[in-house]
């Protein structure tokens, strides 16, 4: 696995896809180098949507991103939603995918939403023993993002940072580091996020992902809906000072029809691309 | 207390609001009434923050609810006011999950307002229509028929509902084809 993540190649500059903002992005093509999709989104749907990825696929390499595959479920992994994730890969044929490190299912309830879990070694042993099976189904490389945290559990036996490099290790995944978590998540339980990311295995840092998030209540949120604060985009450019992923990607899903504001997202990200490309 | 017992757990405290009322209104008689006595577990419980977890349940409802109001716009619309409360009530009573969770909730909360004491017969033809278009997008059959009494697509191009308050009956066919709308036949 640990080759297979070398061996990705530059991907740069990208955008989630949402059919709202399909034109844009056919518009927008001097910005934008790659794009992601939802995978549930083109999975048990009508063929409107399979030819809908056959378009993008013929214009843009596509990452396939995961929100439903719970891998830290307790319980574990669907397997037959994994057949159908598996043949969505293989038709993608993406340089790699990504998933996230977070539950939504548990005793037949599903939160609906990523939610966290413990940063302790039986949730280790969880995690890994579901990425170990599907592994075997899928055998492009993985990569997985931390996620929002919004409810602190007791019984955390690692740092986020260390918890991150020790799966990283143990089980040869890659990271997504989605900046705008990592911010509203340093700025809801008061830690340095530049610090966190000098505690990460940068190398194992394959792609990051950045959007504007929202004051809720005193709590920052990631409603994806806003543009990039200037503080996320200082991250990004630490983090490009000491790394540089294969590719950055805006994550918006709210609030379309503000092209300005995705444009200048998309503007200011590729600048800082550039800047250490020079 | 074990990890799936842990998942369990939380996904009931963020997802069922009686629960959590239960559990935050007094944590010593929740432990009692279920028979929690394992002093690991009930550190772990203790330890968990009210306000943090009310702030997530609630963007847990926010987000469901907000996906259905764009899966039924119309209905949504008609309801008005009324949506806020139907939904909340709604919530309590299903859970969705899997793949296409928001499109299932949504089709459920048809099936919910449907049971809702009477309406107008365009108001059900609408909330058909839209139930319809998840339903075939869901479980794309090659061939799907269904009658309306008014033609859903005409009524339903109009951005502004208050055009459509009285519009003429007019039974309608539409036939569709692996998911999507191909046919809309007015014949009456």
């Amino acid at each position: 696995m640990e080759n297979k993540l070398h061996s990705i190649p530059y991907l740069g500059n990208g955008i989630g896809f949402k059919p709202e903002l399909k034109s844009f992005i056919f518009l927008n093509r001097d910005k934008i180098d790659f794009i992601e999709v939802i995978a549930e989104h083109y999975i048990d749907v009508p063929c409107i949507k399979l030819r809908e990825l056959e378009l993008l696929r013929q214009h843009f390499t596509i990452i396939p991103h995961a929100i439903n595959l719970s891998l830290g479920s307790a319980q574990g992994i669907d397997k037959t939603y994994v057949k159908k994730l598996a043949k969505l890969v293989e038709y993608i044929d993406p340089p790699y995918w990504s998933a996230h490190i977070s539950y939504t299912q548990a005793h037949g309830l599903d939160v609906g939403h990523l939610s966290p879990i413990v940063y302790n070694s039986e949730f280790l042993e969880i995690l890994s023993k579901n990425i170990s099976e599907i592994q075997s189904s899928i055998s492009k490389p993985l990569i997985l993002e931390n996620i929002t945290n919004h409810a602190e559990l007791a019984g955390k036996e690692f740092t986020d940072a260390d918890f991150l490099n020790t799966l990283c290790e143990k089980t040869g995944v890659g990271l997504l580091l989605d900046i705008t978590n990592l911010f509203i998540n340093s700025r809801n339980f008061s830690f340095d996020p530049y610090s966190f990311i000098e505690h990460l295995n940068l190398e194992k840092i394959v792609q990051c992902h950045y959007v504007g998030c929202e004051d809720q209540r005193n709590q920052l949120t990631d409603t994806h809906s806003r543009k990039t604060q200037v503080e996320i985009f200082s991250l990004i450019a630490f983090l490009l000072e000491r790394h540089v992923p294969k590719g950055i990607l805006l994550e918006r899903d709210e609030r379309f029809n503000d092209h300005g504001e995705i444009v200048s997202d998309l503007l200011m990200a590729k600048e800082l691309l550039e800047k250490i490309k020079v | 207390m074990s990890a799936i017992e842990i998942q369990g757990f939380l996904n009931k405290l963020y997802l069922e609001e009686d629960f959590r009322n239960d559990f935050f209104k007094d944590r010593q008689l929740f432990f009692k009434s279920r028979s929690i006595h394992s002093p690991e577990t009930i550190a772990f419980m203790k330890d968990i923050n009210q306000g943090q977890v009310e702030f997530f349940s609630q963007g847990l409802y926010k987000k469901r609810k907000y996906a259905v109001d764009q899966l039924l716009p119309r209905t949504v619309k008609i309801l008005g006011e009324n949506h806020k409360t139907l939904f909340r009530k709604f919530s309590k009573t299903f859970f969705p999950d899997g793949i296409h969770k928001h499109h299932s909730d949504a089709i459920h909360y048809c099936d919910f307002i449907n049971r809702q004491g009477k309406k107008s017969i365009l108001f059900k033809n609408i909330l058909k229509f839209e139930k319809d278009l998840l339903k075939n997008f869901l479980r794309p059959r090659y061939f799907y028929f269904s009658v309306y009494y008014y033609n859903p697509v005409t009524t339903l191009e109009s951005p502004d509902l208050s055009d459509i308050t009285a519009p003429s009956r007019s039974l309608t066919l539409i036939t569709w084809r692996k998911g999507i709308i191909k046919n809309v036949m007015p014949f009456g």
